[in-house]
């Protein structure tokens, strides 16, 4: 190999590395918005479901749409959380399986998303957590941006 | 000599390559009725939903996002540009999938709650 060649090569490398490194900066991950708070007040004759994943390695880089009552409330990312107002009453939420709340005026409930292993990729799957641990867990997640929160439906 | 032709064109398209990648991305809202916000509002306080609201709305203008590159970078950006110009909320939104060439185009329509 010639000194020009080698020149040419290891300019050649560089440049490799620095669109791969464009690649990572700008295609992986997903961008949120501002960490996790209670939201300011809950209207009246209203109560608040905090839809949640926490960090996870599994199936971070997967996302799936989460439907609250039938209407997407968007693709949960890891470490993303929606606040979702309810009417009291009964509330359905599902991603793969489907939860169920029994929505009470004034109260706050957590419904976890996690991703289980499946047979070919993860599968997403909603519990709904206790008061304690829904409040411990949310606190490393951040809005998700498009995410919404059906202050139009009470 | 034919390798450093060869060798320039390589670095030209890196280049735009990179430049393609690294945040060329854009927001632009057009107003489309008389009826317009007048203060910014919260990031928090914006609605982004994929549907139609359930409750009554004026639509005053559409917001599109470009060159992206993903749908949670198109959408932050528009609910930013949404509190910015102090509209409530954004309506059927509707994006280019990830993982197509013009993924995180977004657009949807900037609406005002008709009773406040």
């Amino acid at each position: 190999m010639s000194m020009n060649d080698r020149r040419a090569y290891r300019s050649q490398l560089w440049f490799g590395a620095l669109t791969a490194f464009g690649v990572m900066s700008t295609g992986c991950g997903a961008l949120l918005g501002p960490d996790f708070h209670d939201v300011k007040s809950i209207p009246p004759n209203a109560g608040i479901v905090y839809i949640y994943r926490p960090s996870r390695f599994l199936g971070h880089d997967t996302a799936t749409e989460v439907r609250a009552d039938g209407v997407n409330v968007g693709y949960l990312f890891s470490s993303a959380y929606v606040p979702y107002y309810v009417t009291p009453g009964e509330h359905t939420f599902r991603a793969k399986n489907a939860v169920r709340i029994n929505a009470v005026a004034g109260q706050t409930y957590y419904v976890k998303y996690t991703m289980k292993l499946g047979l070919v990729a993860g599968v997403p799957e909603l519990t709904i957590e206790t008061p304690t641990v829904g409040a411990d867990e949310i606190r490393g997640c951040a809005l998700l941006p498009g995410g919404y929160d059906g202050r139009d439906r009470i | 000599m034919g390798d450093r032709k060869t060798m320039r064109r390589f670095r030209a398209i890196a280049a735009l390559v990179l430049l393609a990648l690294s945040g060329c991305a854009t927001v632009e809202y057009v107003p489309t009725a008389s009826r317009q916000p007048t203060h910014p509002v919260g990031f928090e306080d914006v609605m982004v939903t994929y549907v139609k609201p359930a409750k009554g709305y004026v639509v005053v203008g559409r917001i599109e996002t470009k060159h992206c590159g993903a749908i949670d970078q198109a959408t932050l950006l528009l609910r930013r540009r949404a509190a910015e110009l102090g509209v409530d909320g954004v309506e059927e939104v509707f994006c280019a999938r990830n993982g197509l060439v013009n993924a995180g185009n977004c657009a949807g329509n900037a609406f005002l709650w008709s009773t406040p």
